[in-house]
């Protein structure tokens, strides 16, 4: 009796017991239920219980892993795939997911690994072979993915993904005519088919690369046309990037703007907000500038670093590059307002001495991360990359900057000559000759390479002295190029002056002295035009005028309130911001 | 001989521990600064740094180079060493010349730079101090300004506080090394040059009060610095933040984007109003407080250590919801919920958890709709509460605006929204809403442009802007004034951009202020007046969603644990981030930075009354004869000094009482006399104690004739006395 009790009482419990547990699929149909209504706590608690239940199950930590990565959660996605791995590590779905959370979280070394396995076990799979080339361009090694692509073309025949990686290899590798080779043969491909709406973004990518290979062997307008070409197929954010880029080396303010706004508009990346903060830098409005690339430098999600030809190091060095920058120019600007009284000095002194410390700091950053790109491109062998960010990193020490300088010139120029117009003028720039920059300058393509003039005038302006009949060529110069570069670089533009009655000169005089201005009285001549003022500044008792002595037209005029509290400065100021158009 | 060998032996070992105190106050300052850049900066280079600056300011000490040359040679010390490991790295390159080794260059001036000025600093004041035994009082001084510094910049208004543990160690260290400093160099002088010894007395208590003094100043400007940049809303407490139990409008306010906790909901993602406080009882000059009257509002506002369930007023439409709450950076104690919260579960805490606490809420939220709301007819409300809620200090311009904005509403609900739109839809955000001529904000923002009362301008920058404490505050005054009740609400909104996987991660800039308006059987219902509207020429930063980085390490967390319900009835040991000691140090830490004023001045008077009359209260403890007399006659001789009547170094007591019976015709000499005889004599008798007493009351009735009340007290106050 008692036997047959404990027999009913052990058949009452296991059936309670079992009656909790659920089927497989049950599981299945209840997570997929929770999913539906968003109670993902539900999702996931379902989930993790049914893996307790049947821990040889990799589908549910797959499902997790999943849920996961849909939400952008890599590293929590990351650890499920890795769990569903060790049950079942011949899935090649598994190894896939494991690969792209490294890929998303940077961790390129692991993602070539997987890529490698998942190859090991299906040789064939060519989505992973075209993963993989790209991995080796991210990391630098460039050799290591041309090969594996050639074998991959030769063994499946053309394919356009393969193609525009291969080309990819060859850009690394400063190898022209084969990266436009494959380049145009994948776009080629692609504007074949029209099967597919992706074949047009496919395109534009191509395109939008080859504009870049044009760009960095000097093909200016090529690069423009492959640009609108990148845009005709489809517009997308980089294209407005790649076009705004072509514009600021032209100078053109205007345009690049348009066009680094209009990407703005479609860009998920931060790229075209540091793209913005380069414009704005160059031409002098540095709290825009600042705004921008603060605003980078804070954003701490970086999974958008995966589908770019560049990783989180080349990022973070450009970052700190520009805020270095704009740290600088802010320094020099605080120290070049002008100012009526001691107090005001010493807080615009210490304002500058903050902004340096800032600008320092920044720099020390950039030149680690430099430090580490060279480093990495050493040991994958490419050298011209390495030599140039050594060079880079060693600015502060010209035997070393030029030992490097020399190395990279030797490889870039056997490979594009025009290139050596760039090298001069860094060697110009480190050993402070204004000889070599001069003959930089003078090579220099006057219409595409503007920047580089600019950049070239800079450089002479804080070689030469100030006072003497070059430096103020050099900055009238300048100032036709881009008269946003002074203040940010402690120059001040000569001028002509004249005071109309009634006017407090000396003090204004002096306030425009602070604020660098090179001042000549007015000569009452005609100017020649190689005279060293070519602009004048007429200040009446309401108005002043800025007038450009070379064509005798006024290009500001403006009124001013004559009983303001602090007239005197905030003219003088108003001057400023008209003269620099950095308002 | 021997005598000044010891004296000298004495002094030169003081100086060794002067000069090793000196420089642990330096190598903590400088750890100090090094903790803000130690991704940057090597330890190791640091420390060689600080010890290489110390040794150099030793042997330039022991030079006879005067000190403008020492100073030069100081800075000058640096470069040169630069130049000598610049030239070996030189070396090392041309034998082997790798990147690496070039790189060498690089990674020495990364740290040489930045440890420039602490150089500077270190070598001079240990060389100062060395040479001149005064500056070693300036130097104690400095020691603060740099830690102030230090401290200022490295918190930088963040509501992420150091460990409490940490911070009162490090500040209790910093204070008790100054004060040995200071000791020391008071014993110095006393061997050296026979210093008044008192003057240690004084300077210790006076130097703790300062350094205390200093740090609260600057615990109190943080503290209003956190809630400017809070957004006007939240305050530091005990040990980490909570919103402030009142609501008043700032001219000026700053937002940040610091983590303050995890919140987690199941269902699809949406905006959520989480509760903090009510704040309903109005006060025309302090603004909207938190009442403590339990008879008027029974909101639970702390998180209970075991599982409890509120008080359900039972409110119509009302659905269940549980929500949990993972709190980062936040005052522990703090219970929030959706409105109205009907139980509360403490969940256990992990060991090594990023949170500080978790709970979980249950609270049942209106589903009432707009139809359901509008039959409410009036307010059924108690009396006494009704005043309560719909008190507005009698404003009629108020009340005019209210009236006129719900002009032909006749319906409860009608009018509560028509003022809800009235100001989302006439009025700008802004975090600078600007300061009010007259001082009244809440009249700037609300009729600075009020088309209504005809004030309007063309220039649509004049338009009322603030941010939501504006709104809200508006708003609830205006409903009060038409009679509807209505409080203000703070706590945290919650964007439905903001979740991941169900859970929603809370920053600081999320910190809210909106409307409860009471609706009969359906209770209090939230309402959000304020604009989204972004005042023209400033710009709000729109949250572009969760930082994942964060966030996944957190959730990673969160989803490694089991949650599941404390039952110890205890706080999570989290919460408690220090011993008992720390916790004791933190709360009188607090009550001072609330009560200082009256704190201070309290201390200041214990230690002058025990400076001062410690000798008559060891006269009336002591039991011989002998005692007390000599307990009385030191009382004397200690009220004299109050007026800086005292001993000359060579003078003997009994000179000493002739001399001030002459020049200020008190009388001590017979004191003098007994006190002698009660030193020398081998027995004192009851007599002798009894003569004493009368003598002291003697001299006691001369002191108070000849001396001027004015100078008597001023002299009590004063811990050096008065010169008469």
């Amino acid at each position: 009796m008692k036997i047959k009790g404990s027999v009913i009482l052990l058949l009452l419990i296991s059936f309670n017991i079992f009656s909790q547990v659920l089927t497989e699929s049950g599981y299945s149909q209840k997570i997929e239920e929770a999913i539906k209504k968003e109670n993902y706590e539900t999702a996931i608690n379902l989930l993790k219980e049914a893996e307790s239940f049947y821990p040889d199950n990799a589908d549910f930590n797959l499902r997790l892993g999943n849920l996961f990565f849909m939400k952008s959660m890599y590293s929590i996605a990351l650890d499920e795939y890795l769990k569903a791995e060790l049950k079942n590590p011949e899935n090649t779905n598994t190894l896939d997911k494991i690969q792209l959370c490294y890929n998303y979280l940077n961790d390129y070394e692991n993602c070539i690994l997987y890529l490698k396995k998942i190859l090991e076990i299906n040789p064939d799979a060519v989505y992973s072979i075209d993963d993989l080339s790209w991995m080796y361009y991210k990391t630098y090694k460039f050799e290591q993915g041309i090969d594996l692509l050639l074998d991959a073309i030769e063994k499946y025949g053309f394919r356009r993904n393969l193609s525009m990686k291969l080309a990819t290899l060859y850009f690394g590798m400063y190898q022209y005519d084969l990266s436009k080779q494959y380049y145009l043969e994948a776009i080629i491909d692609a504007l074949v088919d029209t099967a597919s709406d992706y074949n047009s973004e496919f395109a534009a990518i191509g395109y939008y690369n080859l504009s870049l290979l044009e760009k960095r062997f000097y093909k200016y307008d090529l690069a423009l046309e492959y640009t609108n070409e990148a845009l005709n197929q489809l517009e997308r954010a980089t294209g407005h990037l790649s076009k705004g880029n072509l514009y600021q080396s032209r100078m053109n303010f205007h345009y690049a703007l348009e066009e680094y706004q209009n990407a703005y508009l479609m860009d998920e990346t931060p790229l075209s907000k540091i793209n913005l903060a380069g414009l704005f830098l160059d031409f002098g409005f540095l709290n825009l500038a600042k705004e921008y690339a603060e605003e980078v430098y804070t954003e701490t999600d970086h999974s958008w670093i995966h589908s770019f030809g560049m990783d989180k190091t080349e990022h973070y060095q450009e970052i700190h590059e520009l805020l270095r920058d704009i740290y600088s120019g802010m320094s020099n600007r605080a120290f070049l307002y002008p100012v009526t009284n001691i107090f005001e000095k010493l807080s615009n002194l210490s304002e500058s001495v903050y902004y340096n410390t800032l600008s320092y700091y920044h720099k020390q950053k950039y030149k680690l991360y430099t430090m580490t790109i060279a480093l990495a491109n050493i040991r994958e062998g490419n050298f011209l990359d390495a030599y140039w960010q050594l060079y880079l990193v060693n600015r502060d020490y010209p035997d070393t900057a030029l030992k490097y300088l020399d190395k990279a010139r030797e490889i870039k120029t056997e490979l594009i000559p025009h290139s050596d117009s760039f090298y001069t003028l860094e060697e110009g720039k480190v050993t402070n000759n204004p000889e070599l920059i001069l003959e930089a300058l003078n090579n220099f393509d006057p219409y595409w390479e503007k920047e580089a003039v600019a950049d070239s005038l800079v450089t002479l302006a804080g070689i030469y002295k100030k006072g003497t009949e070059k430096y103020r060529n050099v900055l009238n110069r300048l100032y036709r190029i881009n008269p946003g570069a002074f203040i940010q670089n402690g120059f001040g533009l000569p001028l002509e002056i004249r005071f109309d009655n009634s006017v407090p000169e000396l003090e204004i005089a002096d306030l425009l002295m602070q604020a660098g201005f090179e001042l000549r009285p007015e000569t009452g001549k005609i100017q020649a035009l190689n005279d060293e003022y070519q602009f004048k500044l007429i200040i009446s008792e309401s108005s002043y005028k800025i007038v450009d002595l070379t064509t005798m037209r006024a290009i500001k005029q403006r009124y001013f309130d004559k009983h303001e509290e602090n007239k005197n400065l905030k003219l003088v100021m108003s001057i400023i911001e008209d003269i620099y158009y950095i308002s | 001989m021997l005598k000044q060998y010891n004296r000298i032996k004495t002094v030169f070992s003081l100086n060794s521990l002067i000069f090793i105190i000196r420089n642990i106050i330096l190598f903590y300052l400088v750890i100090n600064a090094y903790n803000q850049f130690k991704n940057d900066l090597n330890l190791i280079f640091i420390c060689t740094a600080f010890a290489a600056a110390v040794l150099m300011s030793f042997i330039i000490y022991r030079t006879n180079l005067k000190n403008i040359f020492s100073i030069i040679l100081l800075i000058i010390i640096p470069f040169l060493i630069r130049i000598v490991i610049f030239l070996f790295i030189n070396i090392i390159i041309r034998f082997h010349d790798i990147p690496e080794n070039n790189l060498l260059f690089l990674h020495f001036d990364n740290n040489f730079y930045p440890m420039l000025v602490p150089w500077i600093i270190i070598s001079v004041f240990n060389l100062s101090a060395l040479r001149f035994n005064k500056f070693i009082r300036l130097e104690i001084i400095l020691n603060v300004v740099f830690l102030i510094t230090i401290f200022i910049t490295e918190i930088n208004y963040n509501i992420k506080l150091m460990h409490p543990t940490v911070f009162a160690v490090s500040i209790s260290f910093f204070i008790l090394t100054e004060i040995s400093l200071l000791y020391l160099l008071n014993k110095k002088e006393l061997k050296s040059k026979h210093t008044d010894y008192r003057q240690l007395l004084i300077c210790v208590p006076v130097l703790t009060i300062v350094l205390i003094l200093i740090f609260l100043f600057v615990s109190s400007e943080y503290n209003k610095g956190i809630t400017k940049k809070s957004g006007g809303l939240i305050s530091p407490t005990l040990f980490r933040f909570d919103f402030t139990s009142y609501l008043t409008l700032q001219s000026e306010i700053e937002q940040s984007d610091d983590l303050v906790m995890l919140y987690r909901k199941n269902g699809h993602a949406e905006k959520m109003l989480l509760r903090r406080f009510v704040l309903s009882d109005y006060r025309e000059k302090e603004g909207f407080i938190l009442t403590s009257d339990k008879n008027i509002e029974n909101i639970p506002f702390s998180v209970p250590g075991v599982s409890t369930e509120f008080e359900d007023p039972g409110y119509k439409k009302r659905k269940a919801i549980n929500q949990e709450y993972f709190i980062v950076n936040f005052d522990p104690n703090s219970l929030l919920g959706l409105n109205y919260p009907v139980k509360s579960v403490p969940i256990k805490n992990w060991d090594s958890s990023s949170f500080i606490r978790i709970f979980s809420v249950d609270s049942k939220i209106s589903t009432a709709l707009g139809k359901d709301l509008k039959n409410v007819i009036s307010s059924d409300i108690k009396d006494h509460l009704y005043d309560f809620y719909t008190d507005y200090g009698n404003d009629s311009k108020i009340m005019e605006l209210a009236v006129q904005i719900t002009e032909n509403r006749t319906n409860y609900y009608d009018k509560v929204t028509a003022i809800r739109d009235y100001l989302k839809n006439n009025y700008y955000y802004s975090l600078k809403p600007g300061i009010a001529e007259d001082g009244n904000l809440l009249y700037h923002f609300l009729f600075r442009n009020n088309h209504l009362t005809g004030n309007v301008s063309d220039n649509s920058n004049m338009k009322g802007k603030g941010y939501c404490s504006y709104f809200a505050y508006a708003m609830t005054l205006m409903a009060r004034s038409l009679g509807i009740p209505a409080r203000v609400a703070v706590g945290f909104l919650v964007y439905p951009d903001s979740s991941v996987l169900n859970f929603y991660e809370i920053r600081e800039y999320q910190a809210h202020a909106w409307v409860e308006v009471y609706f009969n059987e359906y209770g209090w219902i939230e309402f959000d007046p304020t604009s989204g509207t972004v005042a023209p020429g400033e710009e709000y930063q729109i949250p572009s969603g969760p930082d994942m980085e964060e966030l996944t390490g957190l959730i990673e967390e969160i989803l490694n644990n089991e949650l599941i319900e404390d039952k110890s009835g205890q706080l999570n040991k989290n919460i408690n981030n220090g011993s008992d000691a720390v916790i004791f140090i933190l709360n009188s830490l607090k009550y001072f930075t609330e009560y200082w004023y009256l704190i201070l001045p309290a201390i200041y008077l214990i230690l002058i009354f025990l400076i001062k009359y410690h000798n008559l209260l060891l006269y009336k403890i002591s039991g011989s004869s002998y005692r007390k007399i000599k307990h009385l006659f030191f009382h004397s001789e200690r009220m004299l000094k109050n007026c800086n009547i005292k001993r000359n170094r060579q003078e003997s007591l009994v000179e000493f009482s002739i001399r001030i019976k002459k020049a200020r015709s008190i009388n001590l000499k017979d004191f003098t006399d007994i006190y002698l005889k009660s030193v020398f004599a081998e027995s004192i008798s009851e007599n002798d104690l009894q003569k004493a007493l009368e003598l002291y009351k003697k001299f006691k009735f001369d002191y108070k004739k000849n001396i001027p009340a004015i100078y008597r007290i001023a002299g009590f106050f004063n811990p050096l006395g008065v010169f008469i």
